[in-house]
């Protein structure tokens, strides 16, 4: 390819915004006498439709094979230029408006000097450019459910429905999870029984469902679309043939046999073999259907999806560390949900009136525990509270309480609860205490009305909240999702609270925040739609994705330790390879390689050399410090744009590349920046907490603080490499940081190594 | 004279199976102290000056002691890699500093 190159120079005076300080005559005069330029063209308003005409034109007519567009930021007028009838990897936007025109308005002959040579190296740049296809994958139309809880059983009945194949894989032996054990729901009141044997009649009959339950997941590999998912089944030892004669269950001894209620799914009991007795094969013996194999051994399936759905649940709070609640060591205290065990099952005889006391907010609005609102909690007490009031009239009901949440609807119940007797207090008893007699005494400070009482209970409820299952943790790992502070599923939660941050996994119900039942069927049904949505589509792989240059690669692993997307895989041969479905082109591992070997597609090692071997260091006069800045794309570039737009002014003395992540700066190319004569390089990228590529500023930083080291041995200053932090919103402290290095640089005289 | 590794700057090349000055090393002298992870030159007489080890460091973590041969104490050589380019420093035993910057055959 070399200098054979047919470059359309397009330049844009913006009617006057561009025009009035850079010289845009002299410069297209002197441009089209440069090697690989073959038309020189001056526009006042190239992005209009006349301007655009003339590109596409001239491409046609004189077979131009590379476009640059000296003009706005490449991040404005995209549509217009994004169709010039040109690969898009080919045509080059030099920022001369916002990073030039705009900031060194004052100065324009340091302007134009400053255009000139962006002009130059862009089309460096532009010579050792290639065409580029995106990459286009087909999405296999069947999604994976993780969990058959009421989230995971709704998300697997809402795809199917649409006629999408759904496995929904559980680990417990029956589906319906926390759900399942509940005595009713609020608000209506109804048993689970009822909503959930429709949902398991509906996902008998739907014929694209398969269930597996007692599974758990192995490893997860492959990329969104055509995700692989092994899969592990342990025995439930009793096989369909099982009439449900109860035999088993009455001849072990050792409570094993798991058996379903009236309503589970599947109806078949299972095994619970650690709890067997050794050598006992009784049940085997008496099943007169011959459907237990006590031998029966794990299993292991592939799973082929394009979808995941998480719905991995909660577990309730633990109260046993809060020692002042006495939870396990005081007979009649309980947790709320071991309670609905107790209603639903009548486990209590209530013909005795009783005193019952909630205490609400236990461990929950508490650092030392949980941090958050568990959003269920009041409504559980109240619809407990009024079960204990309809069982017996006479049942004396306590809440004590932080601060009652029943939001919306809910309101109904409380007035409900109110108006039926129950006793509601502002403030949380101290310490539980018993005596011999079983009953529970316990003082508390009513805070509205501002005395102490002191409380003699017969049972005491603990409205714990929720925390997310440990299939949450267990799966963060295999499956690559990132999980908040409290190992809840991470999603950006305003504007899209089922995605998590792996394209194609979704999230549905309690795994992603706490939530009630009604809650959770529409965050499934979400999930649900949000996949079919993904199916329809195609993966596209943008085309910018790294290429390793194997005749360089010494597999030194570098690239990929710290990929932070863990996309690096080994090929046949033994060479890194990016698995360009997980890779998001940060360009991290470019900037990671001591061999410089990794390239982006639109952005190589190469390309960054020659541009600096382009840009002339004298470009402001001997005497004047060059600052050589790559500027991240996400947040540093467009700061440094914003400062265009808003006027603030800085020296022409700072030279601009974006690239896509400060980590994807390579030592490499610092050095060759210093060794050339640059007097300065300016990384600038985000916070460490805020760079959207995970780590890539942080490794940009120690890359920068290494070379900065090795120019102290050199006797050179270590000031001559810089990182700053820049967020989007930075424009003010990026011109000032710019002023003050120029400043700095000045004093410390010209770089020596400049010729 | 040998290598001198820098332990804190060395990271075992991340990678923790054979570092890059363990698979430059012409005779095979560097290697990874199992315990702590950073490298070593496990036989120091056996060092040819070659200085591949300090070229090839990602971190910058390997000094070179010049022999006595070429300069004697205070005298040093640490070279700058590029990508295409390899700068020189050069200071002699009474502090004097000089540079030169070479294009090298590294591009492809």
């Amino acid at each position: 390819m070399g200098n054979e190159i047919k470059t359309g120079l397009y330049l844009c005076t913006c009617e006057g915004e561009i025009g009035r300080v850079i010289d845009i005559d002299s410069l297209a005069e002197e441009a089209s006498g440069w090697s690989g330029i073959t038309a020189v063209h001056r526009d006042a308003f190239l992005c209009s439709a006349d301007g655009i005409r003339k590109i596409r034109e001239d491409i046609e007519r004189l077979g131009l094979d590379r476009v640059m567009i000296a003009a706005c930021s490449p991040f404005f007028k995209v549509r217009e230029f994004s169709d010039l009838g040109i690969n898009r990897y080919l045509v080059e936007r030099v920022n001369i408006r916002e990073q030039c025109s705009w900031v060194h308005r004052d100065d324009t002959d340091g302007a134009t000097r400053k255009a000139r040579t962006m002009l130059r190296v862009f089309l460096e740049k532009l010579k050792n450019s290639r065409p580029l296809e995106p990459v286009k994958r087909p999405i296999l139309k069947t999604a994976l459910v993780i969990g058959g809880g009421i989230a995971g059983i709704n998300a697997t009945l809402d795809a199917a429905g649409a006629d999408c194949e759904v496995f929904l894989v559980e680990r417990k032996p029956f589906l319906g999870g926390k759900v399942a054990e509940l005595h009713n729901y609020f608000p209506r009141m109804c048993p689970p029984s009822c909503g959930l044997e429709l949902m398991f009649s509906e996902l008998g009959k739907n014929r694209n469902i398969h269930v597996q339950t007692l599974s758990e997941i192995g490893t997860v590999t492959g990329s969104p679309g055509n995700f692989e998912i092994l899969i592990k089944t342990s025995p439930r030892h009793i096989n369909e043939r099982c009439t449900l004669c109860g035999r088993c269950l009455e001849v072990c001894q050792k409570n094993a046999v798991i058996y379903p209620e009236g309503f589970s799914y599947p109806g078949i009991p299972a095994i619970h073999r650690a709890l067997c007795e050794e050598g006992c094969r009784r049940c085997k013996e008496i099943c007169p259907a011959g459907a237990i194999d006590l031998d029966e051994k794990e299993r292991l399936n592939n799973i082929k999806a394009g979808a995941i759905v998480l719905s991995t649940g909660w577990d309730p709070f633990d109260p046993t560390p809060i020692k002042e609640f006495g939870y396990r060591r005081l007979k009649n205290v309980f947790t709320n949900i071991e309670f609905e065990k107790i209603s639903k099952e009548k486990k209590i005889s209530f013909d005795e009136p009783k005193r019952t006391a909630f205490i609400q907010c236990v461990g929950s609005r508490d650092e030392r525990y949980l941090p958050y609102c568990s959003d269920v909690c009041c409504m559980v007490s109240i619809k407990q509270a009024l079960f204990l009031k309809e069982v017996n009239r006479e049942n004396e009901v306590y809440i004590f309480h932080n601060d009652i949440r029943t939001p919306g609807e809910y309101e109904e119940l409380y007035q409900k609860a109110r108006k039926s007797g129950i006793i509601f207090i502002k403030g949380i008893p101290s310490e539980l205490r018993q005596d011999g007699n079983k009953k529970i005494d316990f003082s508390v400070f009513d805070t509205v009305a501002g005395e102490r009482l002191d409380i003699t209970a017969d049972m005491v409820i603990l409205a714990v909240g929720m925390r997310p299952s440990n299939g949450n943790i267990a799966l963060k790992d295999k499956i690559g999702i990132a999980l908040n502070k409290n190992d809840f599923i991470e999603s950006h939660l305003q504007c899209y609270p089922q995605d998590t941050q792996r394209e194609g996994i979704f999230s549905a119900g309690s795994c992603r925040a706490p939530m009630d039942v009604s809650r959770s069927i529409e965050s499934a049904g979400t999930a649900a739609v949000k996949a079919l949505k993904f199916f329809r589509g195609k993966v596209e792989i943008s085309a910018d994705y790294p290429v390793v240059n194997t005749l360089k690669c010494d597999v030194c692993k570098r690239c990929v330790e710290e990929c932070p997307f863990k996309a690096y895989y080994f090929d046949d041969k033994g060479f890194p390879k990016p698995e360009i479905s997980k890779c998001r082109s940060c360009g991290v591992c470019m900037g990671s390689c001591p061999l410089s070997a990794i390239s982006l597609g639109d952005l190589s090692i190469e390309q960054l050399s020659e541009m600096i071997d382009a840009l002339d260091k004298s470009y402001l006069g001997n005497d004047e410090p060059i600052i050589l800045s790559f500027l991240c794309k996400n947040d540093a570039y467009r700061a440094v744009d914003d400062a265009g737009i808003k006027g603030i002014k800085y020296p022409p003395n700072l030279f601009s590349i974006m690239v896509p992540c400060s980590g994807a700066v390579n030592g490499a190319i610092v050095s060759k920046a210093i060794s050339t004569g640059i007097d300065g390089v300016l990384v600038a990228g985000c916070p460490d907490e805020e760079c959207h590529y995970v780590h890539g500023s942080m490794l940009a930083k120690t890359r920068l603080a290494d070379i900065s080291d090795k120019l102290k041995e050199m006797y050179l200053e270590p000031e001559r490499v810089r990182f700053i932090e820049i967020s989007r919103d930075d424009a003010e402290k990026f011109t000032r940081s710019v002023e003050d290095y120029a400043k700095e640089l000045r004093k410390i005289g010209r770089n020596p190594l400049r010729v | 004279m040998p290598p001198y590794v820098v332990k804190d700057k060395c990271d075992g090349c991340k990678g923790k199976e054979e570092p890059l000055c363990e698979q430059i090393c012409i005779g095979d002298l560097m290697t990874l102290d199992a315990v702590t992870g950073k490298a070593y030159c496990r036989s120091l007489r056996d060092c040819w000056d070659c200085m591949s080890c300090t070229k090839i460091c990602p971190k910058g973590a390997i000094e070179q002691r010049i022999p006595y041969q070429l300069g004697y104490h205070g005298a040093k050589l640490i070279p700058m890699i590029g990508p295409d380019t390899i700068t020189w420093t050069c200071v002699d035993i009474n502090g004097k500093v000089e540079r030169f910057t070479y294009r090298t055959r590294n591009k492809k």
